[in-house]
């Protein structure tokens, strides 16, 4: 999958009633793109990191850092985020580093509709897990 | 030792940055080697098996066509005793003897071939599980490599600028707001248009003389002069 083509098949992308923007982002100027920042409209905080390999394209969100997170709550949200990641339709919850993020895996066989859609329900999702965790929040 | 089973051994030895535990090159290179070895090895065994195949069939035919022979003969060997001719029927027999050891030397030569296309199958079956199994190592290893290769894109392209992402809790409360703020918008539009739809009524039932009419100065002039 070529993060190019994507990137100009997705911008401007309107689906379920929101606007993409992409924003390609090249790895030490070499001119390899080797992630797209897609903003659903309205989610300009929460964007979406996408990457891709040969079998599957990755959207990743960032939540929060470890160090945003309650110290003494800290057990209790990785109890907590392994039981809702199954509830969450399409993505899920992980931790990559310190970062605690919502991701989506996808074949690159995907259509450009349901990309996008998984896209938007990404955004909305990420929202979603942010209110509903932000009790573990400092 | 799998590519996940490494991961884990070292994020429980406190590596807090997976990528670089696992994702080196050299690893990705050697994954890449076998699948290319073991596809080619599949390759070569199916040319071999294709030409085996052949054989086994060739020589199964072979054996059918003896076969055919020998049931004819010993018909014919059959007529001629039926006629007396005693010295054609043994013959007849002799001719049957040879066909019988051609067969003997052939009946083990079809057994090897056929032992031989079990053997190819099986390997092949094994090489192929084996390149899959491979294969999705290196998904492993290649998605971890993406993900670290994304994180550093997006750290030293974002850090400069204006949108670095913010503390959650901001972020949050940002979105929450732009929402609140769309929702806000949307339902003093709304209002609007329920009002105007109201005052648009009233001046139509003015204009039909129904509800609370103005007070027109001919009115006035007519309910004083009937007092």
């Amino acid at each position: 999958m070529q993060l190019k083509d994507l990137a100009i098949q997705l911008s401007g992308y309107i689906q379920d009633g929101f606007k993409l923007d992409v924003l390609p982002i090249q790895e030490n100027g070499d001119g390899e793109i080797s992630v797209l920042q897609v903003i659903v409209e309205g989610f300009d905080e929460l964007p979406i990191f996408v990457t891709a390999t040969d079998e599957q394209i990755l959207c990743v969100t960032n939540l929060f850092v470890q160090d945003e997170v309650k110290p003494e709550l800290l057990q209790e949200l990785h109890q907590t985020m392994l039981r809702l990641s199954i509830n969450i339709p399409l993505s899920s919850l992980g931790l990559i580093d310190d970062q605690f993020v919502l991701f989506g895996a996808m074949s690159t066989n995907t259509v450009l509709d349901n990309i996008a859609h998984e896209l938007v329900t990404q955004s909305e999702n990420a929202l979603d897990s942010l209110e509903a965790l932000e009790d573990f929040l400092k | 030792m799998s590519i996940l089973k490494k991961i884990v051994t070292a994020l429980r030895g406190g590596a807090r940055e997976v990528g670089e535990a696992v994702v080196d090159a050299n690893a990705i290179r050697i994954l890449e080697q076998e699948i290319k070895d073991q596809e080619n090895a599949i390759a070569k065994a199916k040319d071999s098996l294709t030409e085996v195949m052949a054989d086994e069939s060739k020589t199964g035919r072979q054996i059918n066509a003896i076969k055919d022979r020998i049931g004819e003969h010993e018909g014919y060997t059959r007529q001629a005793l039926e006629k007396g001719d005693e010295a054609l029927a043994l013959e007849i027999a002799e001719k049957i003897a040879e066909y019988e050891n051609e067969l003997a030397e052939l009946q083990p030569v079809l057994e090897g071939y056929r032992s031989s296309v079990a053997m190819l199958k099986e390997q092949i079956r094994g090489a192929e599980k084996s390149v899959q199994e491979h294969k999705r190592e290196l998904s492993v290893v290649k998605t971890t490599e993406r993900v670290q290769k994304a994180r550093v894109s997006v750290n030293s392209s974002l850090s400069s600028g204006v949108s670095k992402s913010s503390a959650a809790r901001d972020s949050l409360n940002r979105i929450k707001e732009r929402q609140q703020r769309l929702d806000d918008k949307i339902k003093a539009s709304e209002e609007l248009n329920a009002e105007n739809t109201d005052a648009n009524l009233k001046a139509k039932m003015e204009a039909a003389g129904i509800g609370n009419t103005k007070s027109q100065a001919s009115d006035i002039l007519a309910r004083l002069k009937n007092k």
